[in-house]
């Protein structure tokens, strides 16, 4: 195929799934999780297609925390509270449950239960390992599904590195807890308070629990300060049981996303995460050798995020001024296959 | 523990049952225990159920047809004000937390049918899913035989460039899932990413399922005797391959082989991690990686 071919079968696609036509959708996070070398003219094409259509206003919320805090059942609610308001919703289930032989058991779905024909659509994808993080094609597959849907949820288990993680990738992340398990203690002690913009205490049905892990979780950010005019994070009692509490969680997802559209934030988070999108490409692909040729990670960072283009676009500019082809290497298909599970 | 509710809730039971039906698969399949008609002794005389046709019913298909004429007639007769209003009774006692008791008592002297009523119980309380316990369930030490399996559906998912995916499905109303599980558990430890949603799904959800999943295979366990009408309303929508296990008489198995069902499985096939092997080879070949 010619690249004019990829290019103009590329937009073809594009188009179909800003349509929300659901085998376009299936066809493009199949593509994007491709790991063969040969796969990438494609996936570069595709997703600087889809970039090129979305809407601003297509927003990427991560739904992070430890497990059984209920998050799929939270965002279950939420997809039938946005399909209810006449929003379309997809969403990226990251699955944990990998094991070592690679196979995992994709779940989640179980649990987010929608009307039959409802404009939603769900990939489970498998973490790349126990103790979650993103998997390999989160980003991608996000990017798709915000291309055909107001709403995409990320979710993702942890805490810790997943807040991190899902922080680089999301516009609002909305961190679950569990009252009475010692989530909110161990969330402190993990120390990155300053990434979730929402705070859910969920199980809110709980009752004397429930409000004292609230009420430990605002002393605590109480304690943290904000620069005047930023965004404090609402701490939100709710119960995907009871109903409630996710009109507010509903409410204050919508502020968050006004707040960074009305200053100079949401295009700060969209850029970095399309920076940490390619080199994190990149150095999967190259590693540290291929970090070396660009004159280390900082040099590497700061020409990724001076470059345009989509994050696969950045990712080729990374390769092309490294100097590396991207050509197949003896047994990189099969290091590229293992990665995907 | 928190009692037999709360263990039943955090999937503990289910978890429980999955494991011990797993170990006892397991023993079955390296011969460690012997079952006399499933790896022993295995010879048999012909089915009665075989040997004569008018041994087992067959439901006529004009029966569903029938049925929808009775409840629209049903429908036409009853008393229509009465009905609504013992419906809006029904949904206050529900939202108030009262005894729903009297006010679906009042439904039934109305006419109300079985469907309108668990709809409105239904829209009020959500649908329950329970665990399925294999997400945690923690597999036997398994027989050297699902080595080689693991080392080709590696090869299998290089050469696809993405994870082999299956999803196993149960259409219908039966809830007989051992079997599904125990393929679904077998399948991951083989290295397939494994959808497995649990029991009473219908063909829709299931082929809608696999498609936003972007499965390679989709695995059907049916023990209700309805897969001559299940089978194919997924296989007439599915782009993948369609693999089938169940209780099937060797005729049905032959006419579902006819209409392009890939493979078909019945208790017999106590081997599962050979019927999980060729799942594998048949995704493969239909995705032109063998």
């Amino acid at each position: 195929l010619t690249a004019e071919a990829v290019r103009s079968q590329a937009e073809q696609l594009a188009k179909r799934i800003a349509a929300r036509d659901p085998e376009a959708i299936s066809a493009a996070l199949d593509a994007v999780e491709d790991a063969r070398e040969a796969a990438l003219p494609r996936q570069l094409a595709l997703l600087s297609a889809l970039a090129r259509g979305t809407p601003e206003s297509h927003a990427i919320v991560g739904l992070t925390g430890p497990p059984g805090a209920g998050k799929s059942t939270l965002a279950a609610a939420l997809i039938r509270h946005w399909v209810r308001a006449g929003s379309g919703v997809g969403m990226v289930a990251i699955d944990p449950s990998s094991t070592r032989s690679g196979g995992a058991l994709l779940g989640d779905r179980v649990r987010i239960r929608v009307d039959a024909g409802a404009p939603v659509f769900v990939r489970s994808l498998a973490a790349r390992d126990q103790l979650g993080g993103l998997a390999p094609a989160a980003r991608a597959a996000a990017a798709v599904l915000r291309a055909a849907f107001p709403w995409t949820l990320v979710e993702t288990v942890g805490v810790g590195q997943s807040e991190i993680d899902v922080a680089s990738l999301a516009d609002s992340v909305v961190l679950v807890l569990q009252p009475g398990s010692g989530d909110t203690l161990q969330f402190m002690k993990a120390g990155i308070l300053e990434i979730p913009d929402l705070f859910v205490v969920h199980k809110w049905d709980l009752g004397a629990p429930a409000e004292r892990a609230r009420s430990d979780l605002e002393a605590v950010l109480g304690l943290l300060g904000r620069p005047g005019g930023s965004w404090l994070p609402p701490v939100i009692g709710a119960s995907a049981q009871t109903g409630v509490g996710l009109e507010e969680l509903v409410l204050q997802i919508g502020r968050h996303q006004e707040h960074l559209a009305a200053g100079a934030e949401r295009s700060a988070r969209r850029s970095a995460a399309r920076t940490a999108w390619a080199l994190e490409l990149f150095t999967r692909r190259y590693g540290s050798f291929g970090l070396e040729q660009l004159g280390g990670g900082e040099a590497a960072r700061a020409f990724a995020g001076s470059a345009p283009g989509s994050a696969l676009e950045v990712f080729s500019a990374l390769a092309t001024r490294a100097g590396l082809e991207r050509s197949p290497r003896p047994g990189s298909s099969r290091a590229a296959a293992r990665r995907t599970s | 523990m928190g009692g037999s509710l709360a263990a039943i809730e955090s999937g503990y039971m289910k978890r429980a049952l999955v494991e011990s039906n797993a170990r006892r698969m397991a023993a079955i399949e390296s011969g460690e225990r012997v079952v006399v008609g499933v790896n022993a002794f295995t010879e048999s005389e012909r089915s009665p159920l075989e040997s004569d046709a008018a041994a087992v019913l067959s439901v006529p298909e004009s029966a569903e047809r029938e049925q929808i004429e009775r409840l629209r007639a049903h429908r036409s007769r009853r008393d229509a004000a009465e009905v609504s209003a013992a419906l809006r009774a029904l949904r206050e006692s529900v939202q108030s937390g009262q005894n729903v008791m009297p006010a679906s008592i009042r439904c039934a002297h109305a006419g109300v049918t079985t469907g309108e009523w668990a709809a409105l119980l239904r829209e009020i309380f959500g649908e329950y899913r329970p665990p399925t316990g294999i997400d945690s369930a923690v597999p036997p030490a398994r027989i050297a035989a699902l080595e080689p399996i693991r080392k080709r559906v590696d090869e299998i998912s290089e050469r696809l460039g993405r994870r082999l995916r299956v999803l196993i499905g149960k259409p219908g109303l039966d809830g007989h899932s051992s079997g599904a599980e125990q393929i679904a558990l077998c399948a991951r430890e083989a290295g397939f990413e494994v959808v497995y949603e649990g029991i009473r799904l219908t063909a829709d959800e299931i082929v809608r399922a696999a498609q936003q999943e972007g499965v390679h295979l989709i695995g059907l366990s049916i023990l209700s005797g309805s897969h001559a009408t299940l089978v194919p309303s997924v296989l007439e929508r599915a782009r993948v391959p369609v693999v089938v296990g169940g209780i099937i008489p060797e005729e049905d198995a032959r006419a579902l082989r006819a209409r392009g069902v890939a493979a078909v499985y019945t208790p017999k096939d106590f081997e599962v991690s050979r019927i999980v092997a060729e799942m594998a080879e048949i995704a493969a070949q239909a995705h032109g990686v063998a």
